[in-house]
């Protein structure tokens, strides 16, 4: 049994134009010790993935749907009662966002925000909590932490805010830490030392991660295995190194042919794919990607295709061109 | 925050001088003689000449600025022209109903105000959410004399709880202080909470869609705690900001109501001295509401630096 496993999510929210399914069918596997990422342009569905796994969506007016199963340690989190998934929510799964400025509350200190989230897991005294945090955010590291307890998140920079909000997730050791675009925001120099931290913590404590990013250099170097997202619905998933070199789904190929490479030709100008990620609810019948694909076929666009096996042992795709 | 503090403070004085200039011009360039005022129509203009030497009129305007304002700050504001009273006797004496007034209305506003607010908030989407706006439009619609009047029928008139008008000092014993209030307080008080309502919701709304709410839900935070700890904290400012605003208005805005309930309140007595052309007695009245508004601001400005570390800091950079 794996630590935690997704079983065909379905994510829909309740709009103007009735019901949009913003995840049509997830299913992925994490296992202890396990780092896997999402990779995906904006408006994939790699971010509502993640928030339906925690379930950060209001559900009290009903404008959200889930369908499938999470299964953490074997329980059903998706259908527990709303307060009952509070539990488990930053003691069992955390998270961390990608802007940190944003994400931390700005009237509280970063110490109260960590103790906060102590104390609402553990039985803990304040005093002992605040040690708790002082330490937390030492191992982030987060110079004169003993200091920087008491500083409100713009007293910070911005990658020590995002090694305050690395403190907070991580403040009841959660078993699965959930990284959604944790670097994006942050200087170069500064995502490689949060990236190389988040990989510590993944082999010091054994944390599966779910890494969701749209820089594959970090998941060809960090992960094992990886899942392309297209338009809310798994593309490609497969082991990452077999992935990157022989990518199967048009999409997948589309996006590693657009990250430059000290080969690239400079005179030519850098490869893109055709188009935008189009609106969910302009999704067909046909495959969610066909519109801009340059193999689609007319069945391409009234048919979709399933995710099958294809290749080696683990690698799924979404296309017919590998039936 | 001491120096976001001294800030506050400096710009609280300068506003203040501005306004005793502004008041002293706006009487001066009126056209208004007190000393005709005062002797009335059938005055030979030697008698008028001697009255103007008398009250200092025949200096010119920035001598009598300065000694308005030297007597300003040892607490004389001068005689009525009308009554023979002391203005800043006057000033007290219609102060402290709309003062007592003022304070109920805006208790009244804040504490329906807010928490109807955050519900609506809360309950998006919902039937009560609807309920809460259409009251909310309703109680913004409804004039505060009709409402008063309203009140006054069926509390006064129908089931005889609360007297009919009129004003008890607190010194006349605290619980006949209060029923006299009650329906003016409510009269003003709705049409502000209505206000507050409508505030407080689109401050929670925006604050709830926050990605710090996320974060909050996502270490486990209840949903309660959520609503009136962390996103209630971050609407502050402006839910602060319309009540500072509409504490303000009920000081100088109340002469309807004061009417209706007959209080004698500054209102009613800066109409009654408008009708006379009793300036002196405006001067102050205007004097002292400009007074409250800025003192109401100043609080304003603390609440925001006690409220948001962020603003604390403005003075650092």
């Amino acid at each position: 049994m794996s630590l935690l496993e997704v079983k065909n999510l379905k994510t829909s929210f309740k709009t103007l134009r009735g019901m949009v399914t913003a995840i049509d069918g997830v299913s992925f596997n994490v296992d202890k010790d396990e780092m896997v990422a999402i990779i995906g342009e904006s408006g994939c569905g790699k971010s509502v993935t993640s928030q339906s796994i925690m379930r950060l969506y209001p559900e009290t007016d009903q404008s959200v749907e889930y369908e499938g199963e999470v299964l953490f340690n074997g329980e059903d989190i998706l259908h527990i009662p709303f307060k009952e998934m509070a539990k488990h929510r930053g003691n069992d799964i955390a998270m961390i966002f990608q802007d940190a400025l944003a994400s931390l509350n700005p009237v509280f200190t970063v110490g109260d925000q960590i103790i906060e989230a102590l104390r609402i897991h553990k039985k803990i005294t304040k005093k002992e909590a605040r040690e708790e945090a002082i330490k937390l955010l030492e191992q982030t590291g987060i110079p004169d932490a003993a200091k920087r307890v008491d500083a409100y998140p713009h007293e910070l920079s911005g990658g020590m805010r995002q090694r305050a909000m690395i403190a907070l997730a991580l403040s009841c050791r959660p078993q699965i830490l959930i990284a959604d675009e944790p670097t994006t925001a942050l200087d170069v120099t500064i995502q490689a030392q949060i990236m190389e931290m988040i990989v510590n913590l993944n082999k010091e404590y054994g944390m599966g991660i779910i890494l969701i990013t749209h820089d594959l250099g970090v998941v060809a170097q960090h992960c094992k295995r990886a899942m392309v997202m297209y338009l809310g619905q798994i593309v490609e998933e497969g082991d990452v190194e077999t992935m990157f070199k022989h990518p199967m789904h048009p999409y997948t190929k589309g996006l590693i042919k657009s990250v430059p490479t000290t080969k690239t030709d400079k005179d030519k100008p850098l490869y893109t794919i055709n188009g935008v990620v189009p609106k969910l609810s302009e999704a067909g019948d046909g495959c969610r990607f066909c519109d801009r694909c340059e193999h689609a076929t007319e069945r391409c666009f009234h048919e979709c295709p399933s995710l099958k096996a294809a290749g080696e042992e683990g690698h799924n795709v979404r296309c017919f061109l590998y039936e | 925050m001491a120096k976001y503090m001294g800030k506050r403070f400096l710009f609280t004085i300068l506003t203040l001088i501005l306004v005793t200039i502004f008041l002293f011009l706006l009487t001066h360039v009126s056209g208004a003689d007190p000393a005709k005022i005062m002797l009335g129509t059938n005055a030979t203009p030697e008698a008028v000449e001697a009255m103007r030497a008398k009250l200092g009129l025949d200096r010119p305007w920035y001598v009598q600025y300065f000694s308005w304002i030297s007597d300003l700050l040892h607490g004389d504001l001068g005689t009525s022209y009308y009554r023979d009273e002391k203005v800043s006797d006057l000033l007290v004496k219609y102060f402290k109903p709309t003062l007592a007034l003022a304070i109920y209305s805006e208790l009244i506003a804040i504490i329906i105000g807010v928490p109807m607010g955050i519900m609506q908030a809360k309950n998006k989407g919902k039937a009560s959410s609807v309920i809460i706006s259409t009251i909310t439009l309703i109680g913004l619609s409804i004039p505060g004399f009709l409402l008063g009047l309203f009140l006054m029928f069926f509390f006064s008139v129908k089931i005889k709880i609360f007297p009919v008008s009129g004003y008890k000092a607190i010194t006349e014993g605290f619980g006949e202080h209060i029923k006299s209030l009650v329906l003016p307080s409510l009269a003003l008080g709705l049409s502000q909470a209505a206000l507050i309502t409508r505030t407080t919701n689109s401050a929670m709304l925006e604050v709830l869609n926050s990605e710090y709410i996320k974060t909050a839900r996502a270490k486990g935070v209840n949903e309660k705690t959520i609503l009136w700890k962390h996103a209630l904290r971050n609407a502050m400012i402006p839910i602060i900001t319309v009540c500072g605003q509409s504490f303000a208005v009920l000081f100088g805005g109340a002469v309807v109501i004061e009417t209706i309930f007959n209080i004698s309140g500054l209102g009613t007595l800066v109409y009654n001295s408008i009708s006379n052309r009793d300036y002196s007695i405006i001067q102050g009245a205007v004097l002292v509401i400009a007074l409250v508004y800025v003192v109401i601001n100043l609080l304003v400005d603390v609440l925001y630096g006690i409220e948001d570390p962020r603003i604390r800091v403005g003075g650092k950079k």
